[in-house]
């Protein structure tokens, strides 16, 4: 069934993509390497499409094999490098222009979790914007489930500390 | 969990108050990811340790609108570019059997690539409805010589149909408030007025409507299932042309019956036998325009 299997997972990956640059960002933190992380991605997978079983979730399979790209062949350099850093912000185009209708409230929000840690912010991604269990995300970052929740609870901790420190600025700007 | 076995290792219930309470066992609380034991332990610690709970509200503020946040991210993706990898991706590990038997070469595949993206897309941004530029496949079968260079609205959603499937179909029209939305939007935007129970006719099952856009003009797609497996669609958009009743034909193999009438252009297509069609056609144009 190899023949069937490439089609499946090439039609998925098409899908797939909006989601898996999202994922690559958000490892990467640069838009030229995400590029590079999602096609090596999709080769890995279509490479592999034998592997693959139908009825299994092809997201999660694609995002371990993403991730395990990353973790052992593009993360050591691109940190060495430090190469091609573009703030979360400052992806937000389509074209080169900015999203018009980006609520600004979202940016912030946006912005706020990509300052987190690298750990961090991928394990919110996959948990809470991805929808994955603590068990899954554990898998893809090939990491005990342990520290998933504790990526998780510090990356509250921190955002909780921003808000109180925003509510507390907001309460004393001392103009009254 | 794992915290459980280890703080909780003697599993006696009487213990919970001397157990540890971890942040990490806080958030899987404020998860909803602890299980009633763990989520009965912390509420007991929450009533007589203040640390605890100011902790969990910390935590609690730790929370966001992510997956809002993130979404702005998928419209940001660089699709083109993706896809033209994919592709080179597709082509390179493809078997020469599989490129012998794959849909139709580049820049069918390229095509399909083009919408099946736009609406994962539009499917992704959840609220906001699934929106793209048909004209975004006219663009890309220009290259194709063998494909005349304007394509008419008919031809370019027969293409789009042409990629539907029972599969895109068959999960569809769960949510009966944001298919109402949906329909609203579309009423509005075209100013037609489209409600479920026009839409619902005698042998088709109705699965959801979509917001596309054919030159600049919004375009309604409102899909069904046929027996169950055949997709078909039924489409709107204004016209300026002369109202004519229903005309057959067909596109890309697959049976089309088409009129103008009120200033919209009516379409409805599906590999169906045409003379079901044809009788579908009917009952939707006595309702329409």
């Amino acid at each position: 069934m190899t023949k069937n299997n490439h089609a499946f997972v090439s039609d998925g990956l098409l899908v797939l993509l909006p989601r898996l640059w999202r994922f690559a960002y958000t490892l990467s933190h640069s838009p030229d390497i995400a590029e590079d992380l999602v096609q090596a991605a999709c080769v890995r997978a279509l490479e592999r499409a034998e592997q693959f079983q139908q009825g299994t979730n092809l997201d999660r399979w694609v995002f371990t094999i993403l991730s395990s790209i990353w973790k052992n062949q593009l993360r050591s350099n691109a940190v060495r490098q430090g190469q091609g850093h573009v703030p979360a912000e400052d992806v937000l185009t389509i074209d080169g222009r900015r999203i018009a209708d980006a609520n600004i409230e979202l940016q912030q929000v946006l912005k706020q979790i990509h300052e987190l840690p690298e750990a961090q912010r991928v394990t919110v991604l996959l948990v809470y914007v991805e929808g994955m269990s603590y068990r899954e995300a554990a898998d893809i970052l090939e990491i005990p489930i342990g520290t998933v929740m504790s990526r998780l609870a510090a990356a509250r901790a921190s955002l909780g500390r921003l808000q109180a420190d925003m509510s507390n600025d907001v309460a004393q700007p001392g103009n009254g | 969990m794992m915290w459980r076995n280890r703080e909780m290792g003697n599993g006696m219930a009487d213990q919970n108050n001397s157990i540890d309470i971890t942040d990490e066992m806080l958030v899987a609380y404020l998860d909803g990811q602890a299980s009633a034991d763990e989520a009965a332990a912390i509420e007991k610690k929450l009533i007589s340790d203040t640390d605890v709970s100011a902790r969990l509200a910390l935590l609690d503020a730790g929370s966001r609108p992510f997956r809002e946040a993130f979404d702005l991210m998928l419209e940001a993706a660089p699709a083109q570019k993706l896809q033209e990898q994919l592709e080179e991706a597709r082509s390179t590990t493809a078997t020469p059997n599989t490129v012998s038997t794959s849909r139709s070469g580049y820049w069918g595949w390229a095509m399909a690539a083009c919408l099946v993206l736009a609406v994962g897309l539009g499917f992704a941004v959840g609220d906001r409805f699934a929106r793209f530029d048909l004209q975004i496949v006219a663009k890309t079968s220009v290259k194709k010589p063998t494909i005349p260079k304007a394509k008419g609205w008919r031809q370019v959603v027969a293409d789009y149909h042409a990629l539907y499937s029972k599969e895109t179909l068959v999960d569809e029209g769960g949510d009966a408030r944001l298919q109402d939305q949906r329909l609203a939007a579309a009423s509005k935007l075209l100013s037609i007025e489209l409600k479920r129970d026009q839409l619902a006719v005698a042998g088709l099952d109705y699965k959801r409507t979509q917001i596309l856009r054919f030159k600049k003009k919004p375009l309604a797609q409102m899909a069904y299932l046929y027996d169950g497996k055949t997709p078909v669609a039924f489409c709107i958009l204004p016209s300026g042309k002369p109202a004519h009743g229903p005309k057959q034909e067909v596109r890309n193999g697959m049976q089309v019956v088409h009129w103008i009438k009120g200033g919209f252009g009516f379409m409805l297509i599906g590999k169906v036998p045409a003379d079901g069609l044809n009788k579908i056609a009917k009952t939707l144009e006595g309702r329409f325009g």
